[in-house]
């Protein structure tokens, strides 16, 4: 099958998006699909084969994060070419309604149209009220996928309709290269992962919440990780933390088992919470806030730990209690690997390749360029094709 | 300079029939969408009869005969042959499906037995390609109803004489023992 990939954010960022993206393209590729992605990219040279740029983006703030999105006019011409060259059989979009190629790509092609929402928010008063004019694009899609039950909400409030939904996956085996920590040596480590400089990860909830920690535990170490300058932190808790910069993503797989604990003190905006799968497959406990997503994902506290969002109080009895029992956490390690594996993509994948091939039989031909609503598509009609003839192609089929 | 009253009363009406010309093409393509989710939905449900068909054959082959579920995947597999639409349809689909589940609630084995795992993988398959279909389906067919109340579509009959589509429901569970396989 040939599946065209529509990326809504930058490629050299990271971002549960592009990871996303980019997992599920290699697993399709893995199964000998052929798969190419279009993408904004800062860096064009760095780009693996199976991607293709739509040109650079540039930051916007998007639900309470930095998004680095792509909206401008050779966006357009670069994706109907890319439209036009690979003739795929399915095109699948992501995050449809964010301003980026995903959009562009929803306007400028027709055919079987698959679309992923990602995003729950429940304040965007914004994408509420701008719907009707994303209609025309919308209708295109012939299936929309939601990650969670959270996301589909959003999905449904914005724009109505209807969605299946498919879980995040995580490659499991990406995660298991390195052994994971043993649970009694010393000092124990802890684990954040996120941007600094984004409230809503929820690092200050962390940073106020160790100072009990250390008191408890003085040689506890505190590794922080994720783009954003390192902030400023009380001398008391000062010699505990580690700031690192991006790590690459064998290095996180390297960070995640060698840690005790991973900490997701996220206070909203989540709608499922791969790191979590992550940090689990690479067997680190996982203690996170208690988002409706987070809940999900941990199994209602079967797989992991969970604590009251926001509340650093909250946070450090559970850390600490957390780190005192070892029979506890050995099995938290266990449940928490089979949970992960629950998600691998390896089942993930097929569960979107039947929503592929049940949109594909729906138009019978693949995706081709929409000329309608353009200027030359007008005079020439090429865009246009008769009803019975559509539907005559689609029952010879 | 002002323009004449009749001016603009020339360029609302354009203005007008070019918006309900639109929205006539939009209920179109609206409607061409439901009926092609319907195809889909109708291949769909073929694939998963001819999956239970194959399931059906390996077990008489191992002298395994069912009654219900024999009958059930028989009378579906007539209906969906037959050329003229028969509203009793999703009742059968559903009585399939409810024959499925009993199946493997009355014969465990078949979900650890080696010999049935490829042909049971091909069934999960279809069974979560119908569930995705009729999803599908319903969601276009819904979008389609709505603009079809619209009262301008209603006032200048947009939809001219084309049928609302209708809601298909039926049983589409996959049987537990075959989520996530």
């Amino acid at each position: 099958m040939r599946i065209g990939i529509v990326c809504p954010y930058d490629w050299s960022a990271p971002g549960g998006v592009k990871q996303h993206i980019n997992d599920l393209a290699l697993s399709l590729i893995e199964l000998g699909h052929f798969v190419n992605i279009l993408t904004p990219a800062t860096d064009e040279n760095d780009l693996p084969d199976f991607v293709t740029s739509a040109g650079t983006a540039i930051g916007l703030p998007y639900n309470g994060s930095v998004a680095r999105i792509k909206f401008d006019p050779a966006a357009f011409s670069r994706t109907r070419a890319w439209i036009r060259k690979n003739k795929f059989d399915v095109l699948h979009l992501h995050e449809p309604t964010s301003p980026s190629p995903s959009i562009i790509a929803a306007w400028s092609a027709r055919g079987p149209i698959v679309a992923t929402h990602h995003t729950s928010n429940q304040r965007s008063y914004a994408a509420k009220n701008m719907q009707f004019l994303l209609q025309p694009m919308m209708e295109k899609i012939s299936a929309r996928i939601a990650v969670s039950e959270e996301a589909k909400v959003t999905m449904v409030t914005q724009m109505g309709g209807d969605a299946v939904i498919i879980p995040n996956g995580v490659r499991v085996a990406d995660f298991t290269k390195f052994p994971a920590k043993t649970f009694e040596a010393q000092p124990f480590k802890i684990l954040f992962l996120g941007r600094m400089d984004e409230s809503r990860k929820g690092l200050k909830v962390l940073l106020n919440a160790l100072p009990k920690v250390v008191e408890r535990f003085p040689n506890i170490e505190c590794q922080i990780v994720g783009p954003g300058d390192p902030i400023k932190v009380d001398q008391q808790i000062e010699k505990n933390i580690k700031f690192n910069g991006m790590l690459t993503s064998l290095e996180k797989a390297r960070a995640y088992a060698e840690s005790d604990v991973y900490i997701a003190p996220n206070i909203g905006g989540e709608s499922f919470g791969i790191v979590l799968l992550e940090a689990m497959s690479a067997g680190a406990v996982v203690l996170a806030s208690d988002l409706p997503a987070f809940k999900k994902v941990l199994a209602d506290g079967e797989a992991g730990v969970l604590f009251e969002a926001g509340n650093s109080e909250s946070l450090s009895t559970e850390l600490i209690s957390l780190l005192l029992d070892t029979e506890r956490r050995r099995l938290l390690r266990k449940q928490g690997f089979i949970r992960a594996k629950e998600f691998d993509w390896s089942n993930i994948v097929k569960q979107i390749l039947d929503v592929y091939a049940s949109v594909i039989k729906v138009d019978g031909d693949s995706v081709r360029e929409d000329l309608r609503g353009q200027l030359y598509g007008r005079i020439t009609r090429s865009g246009r094709k008769d009803r019975k003839q559509v539907l005559s192609e689609m029952t010879s089929q | 300079m002002t323009w004449p009253n009749w001016l603009w009363l020339a360029l609302f009406l354009i203005f007008f029939i070019w918006y309900l010309s639109n929205l006539a093409g939009r209920l179109d393509r609206l409607h061409l969408k439901a009926e092609a989710a319907k195809l889909s939905l109708d291949t769909q449900l073929a694939h998963r009869t001819s999956a239970i068909g194959r399931l059906v054959e390996k077990l008489s082959a191992k002298k395994l005969v069912i009654d219900s579920f024999v009958s059930a995947w028989q009378s579906a597999l007539k209906i969906e042959s037959s050329e003229k639409f028969d509203p009793s349809q999703w009742d059968l689909e559903s009585n399939l499906t409810k024959e499925l589940n009993q199946l493997f609630i009355s014969q465990p084995w078949l979900l650890t037995d080696k010999e049935f795992s490829r042909l049971l993988e091909d069934l999960a398959a279809a069974c979560r390609r119908v569930q995705y279909a009729r999803a599908f389906h319903n969601d276009a067919q819904s979008n389609a109803l709505k603009v079809r109340r619209r009262i301008l579509v209603r006032g200048f009959r947009l939809a001219g004489r084309a049928k609302p589509p209708k809601g298909i429901d039926f049983d589409d569970q996959i049987p537990p023992g075959l989520v996530n396989r």
